[in-house]
């Protein structure tokens, strides 16, 4: 059974959003608001898919509530440091300017912060000069993002289609008229015309074995502005984040964040040893999260790891009443759930470890968050330049997407206005229709899952926290095995044309296979250690060499790969080489 | 053998069935023992319904969009942990796309 042949629904729109979570939504609000009739497709359900409702711990803007010292140039510099000179210098100075006027407005919209009187109440976090972090109230933050969207979306009156899989983007002499999506709940294609696209589909975590994110992060955006020709920028730059539970296994976002940023927790090895100190002499139980997840993943190495291989994370160096008023004050859904299998955080150490987190990397985009495809624009995780080699600590990730989202949505409404729409090239649908049929026409092969299996393993064991260009060569080499063997052979078992699983599955594991192969063919060219990308056989950044940008792009079936000099327009790193620590 | 769960799943393709049913599936002491139901649902797709239709973005309590009955109980599959005799249900009051997945559009 195929699906229906010839029964396409074409949907216009000024501008069609792809994604509707932070970097989404905000995108839409502001489109809207300057008039323009926008489109929002998800793939899966609003509010109830994605990155954002995960990431509650806090939003980072720079208001100087705590600190009077705090303001946008610090912000600015913090990031950019943090990232080791690799990002968007023009585009961050405009984020970090555009955040004190942009966070608050989560508060208009209804999503509650801890406050003091009229001032928010701001939290310093790992990488950050002065308190920064604006935390919401109540057990979970992400529930806060998704309440102050829906009251927007319901305000405004924002058309949303949902359970829809975006397979490719459709393109009208270079630049993008359109897009061609899957409607999961009754099979149907949909040819979505639009005057301008905007990617928030967020980023690709879902690559490696362990993850605390949605399995919904499988970076589809990135693939269908690469497969348009656009072009992606620091593929090699994956974040993992050191508090992932390890045991019990099966909730790796157990452990709150606030256990080490409000109570300062400390890490311990199977020995009882305060190992960070080893490896980070000076941060100590406060370094960033990757080189904080790497020292972990090191102690394993040397068998000073935990049973489940991660570390032990542990409150209790704290007097009781500390720990008791921040039960009381943050009521951590956590605890009950640790205490039925015995552990009390009073008394006991969690078993913590690292687990993919967010994308650094993503679709090459300009300070107007424009692509280099013409009409193509792109907010949040999809994109990149703004972390360059790392995210700092503390929320940048959803100050990204609502700072982004007020670009776009302001400049997607501005161009809309001026253009009219491309037409579509029928044999570029006939095209993608013949694809997505095929695979639900092969019965028999690897299913999607399986593959995607596969490639979580391969980037776990040679491009995650630590690599040498042995191991990534090897990863490389079984990379390859998938995409020849394996992907011609991708099946789809079931018929039905209804939310089918193995289709949507098949449609992400071709997404993650190239993803992967780009990490790891990135992270072999740049020979130098530099934040996230540690390369035991070059263990020194190297500004000579490598103070650059690694860009890819599709030319014809090749994955081409380039290196530029990153946008820097005030801060410059010393020459040379520097040690990490 | 004696390990085997036995779960009783509601399917329904609207494009295909005209009643809903239930199928059972005989689930072998890995997917079931000291899981989450999610996980076993997801065992019982890997390995014996690669048809069966289920929501589970997040994994973690937070999105919600995992929610359904378990001996009808209201619950969600990434919350709790599997049984030996489950019968496994979409949450009722609403209008099913097919198997365990509902229309929750709108939804808090």
């Amino acid at each position: 059974m195929r699906l229906k042949r010839g029964t396409f629904r074409e949907i216009k729109s000024d501008i069609l959003i792809i994604g509707a979570e932070a970097a989404g939504a905000k995108t839409a609000i502001e489109a809207q608001e300057g008039g323009a009739d926008v489109l929002v497709v998800a793939k899966g359900l609003v509010g109830k898919s994605g990155n954002t409702i995960m990431a509650g711990w806090g939003i980072q803007a720079p208001l100087g509530h705590m600190d009077p010292h705090d303001n946008p140039d610090v912000f600015f510099e913090d990031v950019v440091k943090g990232g080791a000179y690799l990002n968007n210098q023009k585009l961050v100075k405009r984020l970090a300017n555009l955040a004190v006027t942009e966070i608050p407005k989560m508060e208009k919209w209804g999503a509650k912060f801890q406050k003091r009187g009229d001032k928010f109440i701001q939290y310093q976090l790992p990488g950050s000069s002065y308190p920064r972090t604006l935390h919401p109230v109540g057990r979970h933050g992400g529930l806060q993002w998704r309440k102050a969207f829906k009251a927007q979306f319901k305000r405004l009156g924002t058309k949303i289609i949902e359970d829809v899989f975006i397979s490719s983007l459709l393109l009208s002499d270079g630049q993008v008229a359109g897009a061609f999506g899957i409607s999961l709940r009754d099979g149907q294609f949909i040819i979505f015309r639009s005057k301008v696209i905007v990617l928030a589909t967020g980023g690709c975590s879902n690559i490696y074995r362990k993850t605390d994110g949605s399995v919904d992060a499988t970076g589809d955006g990135m693939i269908l502005a690469y497969n348009a020709g656009a072009e992606l920028m620091d593929m090699e730059f994956h974040q993992f984040f050191p508090l992932c539970c390890y045991t019990p296994p099966f909730e790796m976002s157990l452990i709150p964040g606030s256990l080490r940023y409000e109570l300062h927790a400390k890490f311990y090895n199977a020995l009882g040893e305060e190992f960070l100190e080893r490896y980070l002499p000076l941060s100590k139980d406060w370094g960033l999260r990757d080189p904080t997840s790497r020292a972990i993943y090191l102690e394993n190495k040397y068998g000073r790891g935990s049973p489940h291989g991660g570390a032990y994370i542990a409150v209790n160096h704290l007097p009781d009443n500390i720990v008791e008023e921040w039960i009381k004050r943050s009521q951590p859904a956590f605890l009950p759930k640790f205490e039925k299998v015995g552990i009390d955080i009073r008394r006991h150490a969690l078993e913590t470890g690292p687990g993919s987190h967010y994308t650094m990397g993503g679709v090459r985009v300009n300070e107007n968050c424009e692509t280099t495809i013409p009409r193509l624009y792109a907010a949040g995780e999809v994109a990149s330049g703004m972390d360059g080699a790392e995210r700092i600590d503390g929320g940048p990730a959803i100050t990204w997407c609502l700072t982004m989202g007020h670009i776009v949505g302001k400049e997607a409404c501005k161009a809309a206005k001026d253009l009219n729409w491309l037409d579509i090239d029928a044999e570029d649908v006939e095209t993608e229709e013949k694809r997505v049929n095929s695979l639900l026409e092969q019965k028999k092969g690897t299913r999607g899952f399986e593959i995607t299996n596969k490639i979580k393993d391969i980037m776990w064991e040679c491009c995650a926290l630590v690599r040498d260009g042995e191991g990534l060569k090897e990863g490389l080499s079984l990379a390859e095995k998938i995409k020849n063997n394996d992907l011609p052979r991708i099946c789809v078992p079931d018929s039905s044309v209804v939310f089918n699983k193995g289709l949507v599955e098949a449609l992400e594991a071709t997404n993650m296979l190239e993803l992967s192969e780009m990490a790891i063919r990135a992270a072999l060219m740049r020979e130098e250690t530099r934040k996230s990308h540690y390369r035991t056989d070059f263990l020194k950044r190297d500004n000579k060499k490598w103070l650059k940008n690694i860009i890819i792009k599709k030319e014809g079936e090749k994955m081409v790969f380039n290196s530029v000099p990153p946008i820097m327009t005030e801060l410059k790193p010393p020459e040379g080489e520097e040690a990490e620590e | 053998m004696e390990d085997k769960a036995k779960v009783k799943i509601f399917r329904f393709d609207p494009t295909i069935d005209k009643e809903p049913r239930y199928e059972t599936y005989e689930v072998p002491a890995e997917g079931w023992r000291g899981v989450k139901v999610i996980d076993t649902i997801r065992y019982i797709y890997e390995n014996f319904a690669p048809g069966l239709s289920f929501r589970e973005p997040c994994r973690q309590q937070l999105c919600g969009a995992c929610g359904l009955m378990v001996n009808k109980k209201s619950v969600l599959a990434c919350d709790a942990i599997a049984e030996k005799e489950m019968t496994i249900d979409p949450i009722p009051q609403h209008h099913v796309f097919k198997d365990l997945v509902v229309d929750l559009s709108g939804k808090e």
